[in-house]
């Protein structure tokens, strides 16, 4: 059974290991996508996702169990919501199969499609100014904080 | 009778559009308003919101949604731009 999670805090990647092993199982696959210290040319300072939550895991929950579907195997998915420290772990999407391409391939599919469809957002911190990433777009944050000065 | 020709919705904006809506706001509209009738209501508001919203995807309760899909009373709709998780 495909699972999925939206975590605030570290995700254990022992956790998803474990769901998705099994004796008929020869591959086991897991991508862990990182925080980077330098992006887009600028150092990044701090980075929070955002998410709509209901939907958010309704569709990792969704994207998971098409990858199941593809490898004939399994597929498990955890995303993080809030800060995350810079070089700590985002997303993790582990994949098990009967042999390694099926698992090499539901994994990278699932990571390609969590990129285009769940509704998650970056929120980038630099040394000059924070941004929202929206899609292949950045749009610096203008805080109704701000506006009240 | 004038009570009972609106809705009261909750609109979610996520990402810059919150910033420049707010990210939880009521919206009262029309019955049988469909879901480009409030985004059409929230360009009124701010101009800034009209083009922002653009390449947005919409939500009606935490499913998919399309701009002609009719709101009722109570709906949670949901202001998706584009997205980048990961």
């Amino acid at each position: 059974m495909a699972k999925a999670l939206l975590v605030e805090g570290p995700i254990e990647p022992v956790v998803l290991l474990t769901h998705v092993q099994s004796d008929r199982y020869g591959a086991v696959v897991i991508f862990s996508g990182n925080v980077r210290d330098f992006s887009r040319g600028k150092r990044v300072l701090a980075m929070e996702y955002t998410a709509y939550q209901p939907l958010a895991l309704s569709e990792l929950q969704r994207i998971a169990s098409e990858a199941e579907r593809r490898c004939a195997g399994a597929c498990a998915i955890a995303h993080r919501v809030g800060p995350v420290p810079i070089g700590d772990s985002s997303v993790y999407v582990a994949a098990a199969a009967t042999h390694r391409a099926d698992a090499f391939d539901a994994c990278r599919w699932a990571i390609d499609t969590i990129k285009e469809c769940v509704p998650i957002w970056k929120r980038e911190t630099y040394d000059d100014g924070v941004v929202w990433v929206e899609g292949d777009r950045t749009i610096a944050v203008d805080s109704p904080e701000r506006d009240n000065d | 009778m004038a009570k009972t020709s609106r809705i009261e919705i909750r609109v979610l904006l996520f990402a810059h559009l919150g910033d420049i809506m707010g990210t939880d706001i009521r919206l009262a509209l029309p019955v049988d308003s469909r879901v480009s009738d409030a985004i059409a209501a929230l360009a009124l508001l701010d101009d800034r919101f009209r083009a922002a919203v653009k390449p947005a995807r919409y939500s009606i309760n935490g499913n998919w949604a399309e701009g002609v899909d009719r709101l009722r009373g109570g709906d949670e709709l949901a202001l998706i731009p584009p997205v980048s998780g990961g």
